[in-house]
């Protein structure tokens, strides 16, 4: 019987790598009857069920591993991590203190209390301390150099955060959860008038993407920076159309302003398309085409057609082609909105 | 257990006869308080040694066989039928139930030796002297009675005592079984059975054989049923591997697994090896952390290149839903370098799906065509689900009502009501890969079919 249930841990293990967690469920719940006493089994358990995102449940067993083995690190992780997911941070730096305080070398303990001290936000400094402890008990660990680079982020920390993300691709460069960060890096801190930052966080974003096809999060995240990408052209599109309307009748001079503000985005959109991966270029284009933003990219071109038009049109014409042309960037522009903060 | 003992004892006093209870018994209870008394117990002769051949007395046997069959368990009293029958010169049945001892305890000395002795194979140039036709007769029934239960006679050297990874099954099935689907056929023909089937072709073309073909697509579209098909148009053995198959909790066994099931592919050609759910079986090394799968990769690998041993007559069919998981060495040349997508099952594959589900059971005015209409995105497994639930749907009335009725359209509008598409999720994690993984074209196919449907 024991080697039948060895047998049945090594495949349910088997499972959680591959991110089967239902098979696992399903190998470990008849193993956990015939032996409720393996903190093992509890502990495989959890992880399935925290795979399979039943947080609530995932607690309870991983409180039930705790109890069959309170000296076992895993089970007071995994029940760190499951208050963690249930917003029970206070909880989540328990658990993770005690992961610790038994298994002071193992670096996935260090890892999970520097994560559950970050959620927090006022521990900053005992975070950064507990992330770099993991870093350095395995220094060739990539996971250990993301958990520095999301600590580092958090507290505000740029450089060091890209430094230590940077070294975690180095060492593992199909780690999706690094190019993800590295991602969000680039988006949290370029300004509105940086294309290739902007490209860049797109591109990782679809790298992240590509290397872990199940996580949504990643989709999600590129899918805000082309809509942000979208708006930021369009944007002074309609500036240039409440302009054109503002400044009837027209001088020589104000006719270059809807122009002008014609040619910025051309020259954001282009400095973006040219930074931006291959892969990106082409969801963007199909979004365009196809998705829910068509209609405004539509409204947009034409608005802009309309304010290179009113620079070449006589005074008569001005106003109408700028109001036209600031009802359609407006239309375009609430359309994007919607449509790129689903 | 009362009356085999009583007749046992019975018998034995009859014959005057002390049966030496021996080896062991599935529980206590079985030999009887009667025959386990301290006078039975005691040494006693063999029974060969009480009676000559010719003098076991026949209503001794008799008794002994109503008392087996009353305890078909009881171990020690087979083993004492068997003994007296070889006496008796009733060979065929001795080993019979001699084998059966040996089912019930593997490690029984005496019925091996009864069985040894029995079957023996001798000098086949006294044999072809002494053995009469109806000899020869017993001795192939008793090796065909005695397949499972002793050892081979005579072993190669390199498999003694290995047993086989997987059971080789021969598929009767033809892609012409495989309903709708005629791009996926084509694909198939040119890309595996055409060389494989015409070698003076091949040879001209410079073409190899060598590597593997990966099936891949949504959970329940058939890629299995795909791959029976090609084993069968190959009129190949064929060999359905898992991971249960594989994995084994020792260190170093998974790969000795592997090991054995190229062997027994081998020995087999022609010969059809087929990895269900080959990310599984070899998943990205990168993800695999903790789990005893890992080197299976590895050898994997290396029996796939057939670096040590030629793989002549092996074909290597993998499937998977998840190809994106699969270790990229695995997708090289020479490997599982063809890449098939398996798409959801076409219009006609449907009806044909329904046709196959419905057609035994009672329906009436079905239209498969409309039915095959309306479940655009089904599996082939949801289809059968839907049939399922109309057939429920049915038999509940019919329990209600007290009176049976046909399976109808709407039993199965119901169930499609019900039932939704289970390759949604499937769908979602393909977009990502058909959007940001297709480098190379990999998944091109995937791609075209996703636009199709205007998924990407």
């Amino acid at each position: 019987m024991v080697d039948e249930i060895n047998d049945g841990l090594a495949r349910a293990r088997a499972l959680c790598d591959l991110k089967r967690f239902d098979d696992a469920v399903a190998v470990l719940t008849p193993l956990i009857a015939r032996d409720p006493e393996r903190c093992q089994a509890w502990c495989l358990l959890a992880q399935a069920q925290l795979g399979t995102g039943a947080k609530v449940r995932a607690l309870e067993t991983a409180t039930q591993a705790v109890r069959v083995g309170p000296d076992d690190e895993w089970a007071h992780r995994l029940k760190s991590i499951a208050h963690l997911r249930s917003n029970q941070y206070e909880e989540a730096i328990r658990e993770a203190r005690e992961a610790v305080r038994i298994a002071p070398h193992s670096w996935q303990c260090h890892i999970q209390l520097a994560q559950a001290l970050v959620k927090t936000g006022d521990s900053y400094a005992e975070a950064r301390a507990t992330a770099d402890r993991a870093r350095a008990l395995a220094p060739l660990q990539a996971e250990t150099h993301v958990t520095v680079g999301i600590v580092a982020a958090a507290a505000g920390r740029r450089d060091d955060a890209e430094s230590a993300l940077r070294r975690a691709l180095a060492l593992d460069p199909d780690n999706s959860t690094a190019h993800h960060e590295l991602a969000r890096l680039e988006t949290n801190h370029r300004s509105l008038a940086n294309a290739f930052g902007l490209a860049r966080a797109a591109s990782g974003f679809a790298d992240a993407v590509r290397l872990n096809p199940r996580g949504e999060v990643g989709r999600r995240n590129l899918d805000l920076v082309l809509g942000r990408f979208l708006r930021r052209v369009f944007y002074p599109i309609t500036i240039g159309a409440w302009l054109t309307l503002e400044l009837a009748p027209p001088s020589f001079a104000t006719r270059l302003i809807p122009l002008a503000l014609v040619l910025i985005p051309v020259a954001f959109a282009a400095a973006f398309l040219t930074k931006v991966s291959p892969a990106v270029r082409t969801y963007l284009w199909r979004e365009v085409m196809h998705g829910p933003v068509r209609l405004a990219a539509a409204l947009e071109a034409l608005a802009a057609t309309a304010l290179v038009v009113a620079a070449f049109a006589p005074a008569s014409v001005w106003a109408w082609l700028g109001g036209g042309a600031l009802i359609l960037a407006l239309a375009g522009r609430f359309i994007t909105m919607n449509a790129t903060r689903r | 257990m009362t009356r085999a003992s009583t007749i046992a004892r019975q018998t034995c006093e009859q014959t005057r006869t002390r049966i030496r209870v021996s080896g062991k018994t599935p529980g206590p209870s079985l030999i009887g308080r009667e025959l386990s008394r301290a006078g039975e117990k005691k040494a006693v002769p063999t029974l060969r040694s009480l009676y000559p051949l010719e003098m076991v007395p026949e209503d001794l046997l008799h008794s002994l066989l109503i008392a087996v069959e009353a305890a078909p368990d009881d171990v020690p009293l087979r083993l004492h039928l068997a003994e007296l029958l070889d006496q008796h010169g009733e060979r065929s049945d001795a080993v019979r139930h001699a084998a059966v001892v040996l089912q019930h305890d593997p490690e029984n000395v005496r019925a091996l030796q009864l069985i040894r002795g029995t079957t023996q194979v001798s000098d086949p140039r006294s044999t072809e002297d002494h053995l009469s036709s109806a000899d020869n007769d017993i001795l192939r029934q008793l090796s065909d009675e005695l397949a499972g239960v002793l050892p081979p006679p005579f072993v190669d050297g390199s498999t003694t005592g290995v047993p086989d990874v997987v059971d080789t099954e021969h598929s009767v099935l033809r892609l012409d079984d495989v309903a709708g689907l005629a791009e996926v056929k084509a694909r198939l023909d040119a890309s595996f059975l055409a060389p494989v089937r015409n070698p003076r072709l091949r040879a001209v073309y410079g073409k190899s054989v060598g590597g593997g073909l990966l099936l891949y697509g949504p959970p329940g579209c058939g890629k299995t049923f795909i791959a029976r098909a090609l084993a069968g148009e190959l009129d190949a053995a064929f060999l359905a591997v898992s991971l249960a198959d594989v994995l084994d909790m020792y260190i170093g066994e998974s790969e000795k697994n592997v090991r054995r099931l190229f062997e027994q592919a081998r020995e087999t050609a022609p010969c059809v090896v087929f990895f269900d759910e080959v990310d599984a079986i070899g998943h990205k090394r990168s993800q695999m952390r903790h789990s005893a799968a890992r080197g299976t990769v590895n050898q994997l690998l290396s029996e796939m290149d057939g670096i040590a041993n030629a793989n002549d007559g092996v074909y290597v069919l993998g499937a998977t839903n998840h190809p994106w998981d699969v270790d990229v060495a695995l997708r090289r040349p020479g490997r599982f370098d063809r890449m098939l997508f398996v798409a959801p099952p076409d219009e006609p594959a449907r009806e044909g799906i329904f046709r196959y589900h419905l057609k035994d059971r009672p329906v009436a005015g079905i239209d498969l065509h409309q039915l095959a209409a309306r479940t655009e995105g089904y599996s082939g497994a949801d289809i059968a689900y839907v049939c399922e639930n109309a057939t429920e749907a049915a038999l509940l009335d019919s329990v209600r009502s007290g009176d049976i009725r046909l399976i109808e359209m709407d039993d199965l509008r119901r169930a499609l009501r019900e039932v939704k598409p289970s390759i949604g999720p499937w769908l979602e994690t393909a977009r990502n890969v058909a959007r940001f993984s297709n480098e190379g074209g990999a998944y091109d196919d995937l791609s075209a079919y996703l636009r199709r449907r205007r998924l990407i």
